[in-house]
């Protein structure tokens, strides 16, 4: 699973998710990305659990790219805890993302294949996602390279 | 020689800031105008018409713009701002052009043919750059160079930016050993990743335990 090999500071603020994607919103090495619609803190294992239903989906050729990385530590208190006494324990790695941020691409696959593998993966994320085609890439297609 | 250039027309815009929304909700779409002794000025387009002309014109195409019946100045769209979530056109930036005065474009590259690593090996593509950087003048800006992927035959080969056929008219700004295009191996069967996969999949919890524990120290 992702996570970093070093952090600065092993418990962070939570933060706030408002607005849009600034950056990361357009497909930049596949063909075909797959675009999250809602503001979340996505796992490292929901992260993983994407990239396996979409590995496994396309048997063989292609390539995925994750564009997100899980660099934020979450904290959780242990069970039956009494509310108080500090900030919980780092218990996992997630990424925040906001409506617009391509999580995955896919490159070098029929697009029929790709939507399938990301119909797919979009089950594993806790997100409403959408997927978007590289500009330009219809015009590549009748191209016949593909 | 005289072309044909696709005409726009535009109107001086004097609604500015937040009540921009309001001119998107109606249809319209906010723009700006400005070029080499030409005052900026805002104006506003026909969305839908300039979506239509986008999608029929390349990313450098010259456009006659009027503004307000005005004579018609020659543009280059400079840049076009898009919603990230829903990737409609939010506002866009017109430069004016002289036509004797050299402009710097970016150009996107098309690949032609088929590339038999990919075809025959099950190779995947990989784009490395996707629009080279050019000079001239706007009557000769392309609006793609193409470059044929055929002798792409095994997975060292790559094409580089100094492979692509250029109009003799333009001059090449980006560096010639760029690469543009290689083809990637294709991945190894399903079975190799899942034995692999299976054995890592009980080192997570180890991992997690051994990074939750990591992460103090680090700190």
């Amino acid at each position: 699973m992702l996570m970093p090999k070093r952090v600065k500071h092993r418990k962070v603020m939570r933060g706030r998710m408002s607005g849009v994607a600034k950056g990361g919103h357009s497909v930049a090495f596949g063909d075909f990305g797959l675009a999250t619609l809602e503001p979340a803190w996505i796992t490292s294992r929901q992260i993983e659990a994407a990239r396996r239903a979409m590995t496994r989906s396309v048997k063989r050729g292609g390539k995925i790219w994750i564009r997100v990385f899980p660099d934020k530590p979450a904290t959780k208190k242990p069970a039956e805890t009494r509310m108080g006494s500090g900030k919980g324990a780092p218990d996992h790695w997630v990424a925040v993302v906001k409506p617009g941020r391509i999580l995955f691409e896919m490159g070098g696959i029929p697009q029929v294949e790709a939507l399938e593998a990301m119909r797919l993966a979009s089950h594993k994320l806790p997100v409403a996602t959408r997927v978007v085609v590289r500009e330009g890439a219809e015009l590549e297609v009748t191209d016949g390279h593909r | 020689m005289t072309t044909i250039r696709p005409k726009l027309a535009a109107s001086e815009r004097q609604i500015f800031g937040k009540h921009v929304a309001g001119l998107r909700r109606s249809g319209s779409l906010p723009a700006v105008i400005y070029g080499h002794d030409v005052a900026s000025t805002s104006i506003t387009l026909d969305a839908h018409d300039f979506e239509m002309l986008h999608r029929k014109t390349g990313p450098n195409a010259l456009i006659d713009v009027s503004i307000d019946g005005q004579k018609a100045a020659p543009v280059l769209i400079h840049a076009i701002q898009r919603d990230p979530v829903h990737q409609r056109v939010l506002h866009v930036d017109l430069l004016v052009v002289r036509m004797t005065e050299e402009l710097t474009v970016d150009v996107p590259i098309v690949f032609t043919g088929t590339s038999p690593a990919v075809e025959l090996n099950g190779g995947t593509l990989l784009h490395m750059t996707e629009s080279v950087r050019v000079r001239a003048l706007p009557d000769h800006l392309p609006q793609s160079l193409l470059l044929a992927i055929d002798s792409l035959v095994d997975y060292d080969t790559t094409l580089h930016v100094r492979d692509l056929v250029l109009p003799s008219d333009i001059v090449l700004l980006t560096d010639l050993d760029e690469a543009v295009v290689r083809v990637q191996a294709p991945r190894q069967e399903e079975v190799a990743p899942v034995a692999a996969e299976t054995a890592a999949e009980g080192a997570p919890e180890g991992d997690e335990a051994e990074a939750g524990s990591a992460d103090s120290p680090e700190s």
